[in-house]
């Protein structure tokens, strides 16, 4: 599928591929970090989060990692781990370069300084 | 704290996913939502429950997506198998009614609306049929629940000449039938009593039933415990045994295994138990029956053969057919004539087969029922038909692009059909649940009167009846738009985008018809249910010929040889009534055997003194009342003529009656009958002249529906029976009344129970539950067969209004004023309704007559009910044309014209 097929990401795909940009993560570390990322804004449920990584997945923009190996923390086996795809760098690159140019637009306008000129 | 429940919960939650996704995902999922509800922030008021709300509705938000995907996915891998493989040739047929299959889901899916409404009729129509399909299943077709069935048989009288039947025999003719046939494996004799249990806490009142010791071996059933009877206890000498019910022996005596061989007293009498009959027995002529007592040829009241008490049921023996059993049984018949002149006149016997015999008049309502709800099914199928057009019409092209890529038409209809059945399919299984709890709801609300009641179940012949419903249906319905489907040309639907003139015509006229065959099945269904309503309201503004407010009845029966003293009898119940009487509350008390309004009767044969024996010797009867002085008067049953008994009415001195209006009227036209003096079968002397002294009122005897029957009231001092109903007017809410009563009772004798305790008023309603029960069964018939009518005519108008909308614009760019834009809409819908309503008045006059039974005072083809019936159905159906009609006149010509 081509990239910009993709754009613009849906928010809770956006803040996955971000969270996964520093390194790979299970599920429940995907969550925790979306938390932080948004101050506790987003939070992401069971069945949205894995239906979501299931796409992302299919549309290679992450990936599973091949065994649950040496996972830094230590911890159970159980857990499914995933990792940022070149593809998927790229394509939440250009999202987040997409988002600066729209907030640079709307800063043009005033529109962030929260006066409006009438 | 411990989450396991909480994880139990969610794992159920979790089934909502497609399993892959469950498998995959499951168990760190778990973790999460258990993380989740330790987490601190939700420790505050309602924050768990918060977190199952929103782990909720993120399961059944994401569900559905999950679902589709695993779908495509799996269409996906299926289409990327290699064509030429083995495996996919062999299965070629298979695999392209899966194709089909998925595809018609996929369909359905896309137009959630019309899947949605279409599914909701199948449901409502298939249901409905299939609930009373169980009972007619239950109730008429189901085998009775004894070994060989089909071989017994209920023996009844049959007078020739009058065309009358009796199922009640005489007693002496049973015996000589027992002993002269060849052609019966064997007979058995029956009588229906109650009995008071006592010795267990209360008295209770058990209906029993006294039976030749044939009894059990006929219908074929062994004990489960002890022995059946023997010959010798059917006579005296033998002492008193009895075989308990099921039911009784469970929650009477705690399922005791050494209960045999143990004494019970009934009524006042020591029996022995030597029996227990099987669970799944049911006594086949009164289902409540929970004891079956020896001494049959002892217990008869009856002494000579006119005396009927008995009924017979008997076995055919194997290889012996009805005709011939007939045959040799009326030979008896007819030597009895010869030999019992004054008492076997005219009489001849015939076999009903015992099912017939046990489902009696039942069987007309059943069938009524079936056949109206059968009208619901078809209605049903019109409506779908209706709805499967109008999609057909958006189908065009669709249709048309696959036959120019070279489907087949063979294919194409085999598509179209898979989608109807499928739609069948889902509405059979969606109304099978319906079904199952319109069976129980059924059940419940049934009229007592409904024989073989729990034996209705939806078993495997419902299921099977369900889906061939469902699936006849669907072919019903699907082969409407199929046809049209296919005789649509490819090169001119393609050509101006599905809106060709051949087809819309072609299909405009299936939905027209589709519309007046609703209104027909419709308006035939609203014309029977008007005619039942009319009967019940008629059935209920009847003259009772009493006043029945504000009066409680029970009854109580003297039993015991403590009792066998007339004069023991006579004074308990005025020394009952005297303390009745002086209540505060009571306004009046009086006792009468059998009150009005019930099925019990006491029918005896009386002559006019001095006139000669008729010559046919038909005898006159009249149903025979014991009562108190007090009765007439605590009932208010007016007394026309003569006087009122008196205390000084009592055995020593001469014997008098009171008549009824009719009897009167019948045997002394406009002359005065008190005086004249009547020979009547008394207990407990025979054949004593009785001198009338009074007339008074008739009163509805039997139920609200009876016809006017002879009544002759006698003193109870001068017949004094050993059962008394109790009729007591208070002066406020009577039913409060029943428990001073029984209170009264069992001070005066605590072995007596008190029974059948009820206020009049409720007796009444009772009586109409069987004709109310089905006005209003039907009556949820005619309102849903309506309902779908209207529909169906607002879904043809329109789509016609949808259709022609270029036609009305132009008209309106013309000129055309609304006025005349709306009447050109409601023409079509009054011409329409009309020969609806036509076809529906000339449905109705023929199949009204098989209600007939059903109705009181009502002629099946009442003018009145059938047209303003069908006024009603015209106007539904009219305003339901409202809507599109109006519609219609709000077309904007210039949209129209610039489309154009």
């Amino acid at each position: 599928m081509p990239r910009d097929s993709l754009l613009p990401l849906k928010p809770q795909w956006f803040h996955i591929l971000l969270a996964l940009a520093d390194g790979e993560r299970h599920g429940f570390a995907i969550v925790r970090e979306v938390l932080s990322q948004t101050a506790g804004a987003l939070r992401l449920w069971p069945a949205t989060l894995y239906g979501s990584l299931d796409r992302l997945v299919q549309e290679g923009l992450i990936e599973e990692l091949a065994k649950p190996y040496d996972h830094p923390e230590g911890e159970s086996e159980r857990r499914r781990y995933y990792r940022i795809t070149q593809r998927g760098r790229e394509v939440l690159a250009a999202d987040a370069e997409r988002l600066a140019a729209l907030a640079e637009a709307a800063r043009a306008k005033s529109a962030l300084s929260g006066s409006h000129p009438r | 704290m411990t989450f396991e429940p909480a994880r139990t919960m969610y794992r159920i939650l979790l089934r909502l996913l497609p399993r892959a996704f469950r498998n995959k995902h499951g168990s760190e999922m778990e973790e999460m939502l258990l993380a989740a509800l330790r987490q601190e922030v939700w420790h505050r008021p309602g924050g768990r429950f918060a977190v199952w709300m929103r782990a909720g509705w993120d399961i059944a938000r994401r569900a559905p997506v999950e679902h589709r995907r695993q779908l495509l996915e799996s269409l996906r891998r299926r289409r990327t198998a290699p064509s030429g493989s083995p495996a996919r040739a062999t299965w070629r047929p298979v695999q392209s009614l899966l194709q089909d299959a998925r595809f018609a889901i996929r369909t359905l899916c896309r137009n959630p609306g019309f899947t949605a409404a279409a599914l909701l009729t199948l449901t409502i129509g298939i249901g409905a049929n299939t609930a009373i399909f169980s009972v007619v299943n239950g109730v008429l077709l189901r085998p009775l629940p004894y070994p060989e069935p089909d071989r017994l048989f209920g023996i009844i009288r049959f007078y020739p000449d009058r065309s009358a039947t009796n199922t009640v025999v005489s007693r002496l003719d049973f015996i000589d039938w027992n002993e002269q046939t060849h052609l019966f494996a064997g007979m058995a004799a029956w009588m229906e009593r109650t009995s008071t249990l006592t010795g267990r806490g209360d008295p209770e009142r058990i209906a029993v039933a006294i039976v030749s010791h044939e009894f059990l071996s006929v219908l074929g059933v062994q004990p489960i415990l002890g022995r059946p009877f023997h010959e010798a206890e059917d006579g005296a000498g033998a002492g008193r045994v009895a075989v308990l019910s099921h039911p009784l022996w469970v929650q009477g005596f705690a399922a005791n295994p050494d209960i045999i061989g143990e004494s019970i007293t009934l009524s006042g009498q020591s029996y022995n138990v030597i029996g227990v009959a099987p669970a799944s027995f049911r006594d086949p002529l009164v289902p409540g029956v929970q004891l079956w007592e020896a001494g049959f040829h002892i217990r008869s009241r009856c002494t000579a053969r006119d005396c009927l008490d008995t009924r017979v049921i008997a076995r055919l023996e194997r290889g012996a057919s009805v005709q011939q059993a007939t045959m040799e049984i009326n030979l008896i018949a007819e030597n009895l004539e010869a030999q019992y002149p004054s008492h076997n006149k005219g009489v001849r016997v015939a076999l009903v087969p015992l099912r017939d015999r046990i489902v009696g008049d039942m069987r007309v309502k059943l069938i009524m029922l079936l056949g109206a709800v059968s009208f619901v099914l078809l209605m049903t199928c019109a409506n779908v038909a209706n709805l499967l057009l109008a999609k057909a019409a958006a189908r065009d092209t669709e249709i048309a692009v696959r036959t120019a890529l070279g489907a087949s038409r063979g294919r194409l209809v085999r598509q179209l059909l898979t989608e109807a059945a499928l739609l069948g399919l889902a509405g059979g299984i969606l109304g099978l649940i319906l079904a199952t709890l319109g069976v129980v709801a059924l059940k419940a609300l049934a009229p007592g009167g409904l024989p073989r009641l729990e034996e209705i179940s939806v078993d495997r012949a419902v299921l099977a009846y369900a889906g061939v419903a469902s699936l006849i249906t669907g072919l019903v319905f699907g082969a409407v738009p199929t046809l049209h489907l296919t005789g649509a040309r490819p090169g001119t639907a393609l050509k101006d985008g599905g809106r060709t003139a051949h087809t819309s015509t072609h299909r405009a006229l299936t939905r027209d018809l589709l519309a007046v065959v609703q209104i027909a099945i419709a308006l035939v269904l609203l014309i029977g249910s008007g005619l039942l309503a009319k009967s019940f309201a008629r059935l209920m503004r009847v003259d009772l010929g009493f006043d029945p407010t504000n009066v409680l009845t029970a009854r109580v029966s003297v039993e015991g040889s403590h009792y066998d003293d007339f004069a023991r009898r006579i004074d308990f119940f005025e020394s009952l009534l005297a303390e009745t009487n002086a209540r505060p509350e009571v306004q009046s008390a009086g006792a009468i055997l059998f009150h009005p309004i019930q099925q019990h009767d006491n029918i005896w044969a009386f002559e006019l003194e001095g006139a000669a024996p008729s010559a046919d010797g038909v005898k006159n009867y009249a149903s025979v009342r014991a009562v108190t002085p007090t009765y007439f008067r605590t009932i208010d049953i007016p007394l026309l003529r003569g006087r009122d008994f008196s205390e000084r009415d009592h055995d020593a001195g001469p014997l008098f009656v009171i008549i009824n209006e009719s009897m009167a009227r019948t045997f002394w036209p406009g002359d005065d009958p008190v005086g004249k003096r009547i020979r009547i079968r008394s207990f407990p002397n025979n054949h004593l002249v009785r001198e009338v002294v009074g007339v008074a009122g008739d009163v509805k005897v039997q139920g609200l529906d009876d016809r006017n029957r002879h009544v002759v009231y006698m003193p109870y001092r001068q017949f004094p029976v050993s059962s008394l109903d109790l009729v007591v007017r208070t002066s406020s809410e009577p039913g409060l009344f029943a428990r001073t009563l029984r209170e009264m009772v069992n001070t005066l004798d605590p072995t007596l129970a008190v029974y059948q305790v009820s206020t009049m008023e409720d007796t009444i309603t009772r009586s109409v539950a069987d004709p109310r029960f089905y006005m209003l069964l039907l009556t949820c018939f005619a309102a849903i067969s309506m309902t779908l009518a209207a529909v169906g005519i607002y879904g043809v108008l329109s789509y016609s209004v949808a259709e022609r909308n270029t036609e009305m614009g132009i008209r309106i760019a013309l000129g055309a004023r609304s006025r005349e834009i709306l009447a050109l809409v409601l023409q079509r819908a009054l011409v329409l309704t009309t020969i609806g309503v036509g076809l529906g008045l000339g449905g109705a006059w023929v199949l009204t007559r098989f209600l007939s039974s059903q109705l009181y005072q009502v002629q099946p083809t009442d003018p009145p009910v059938f047209f303003g019936v069908a006024a009603f159905l015209a106007s539904i159906a009219l305003l339901a044309t409202y809507v599109p009609a109006a519609r219609a006149t709000r077309v904007d010509p210039m949209a129209t014209l610039r489309y154009e």
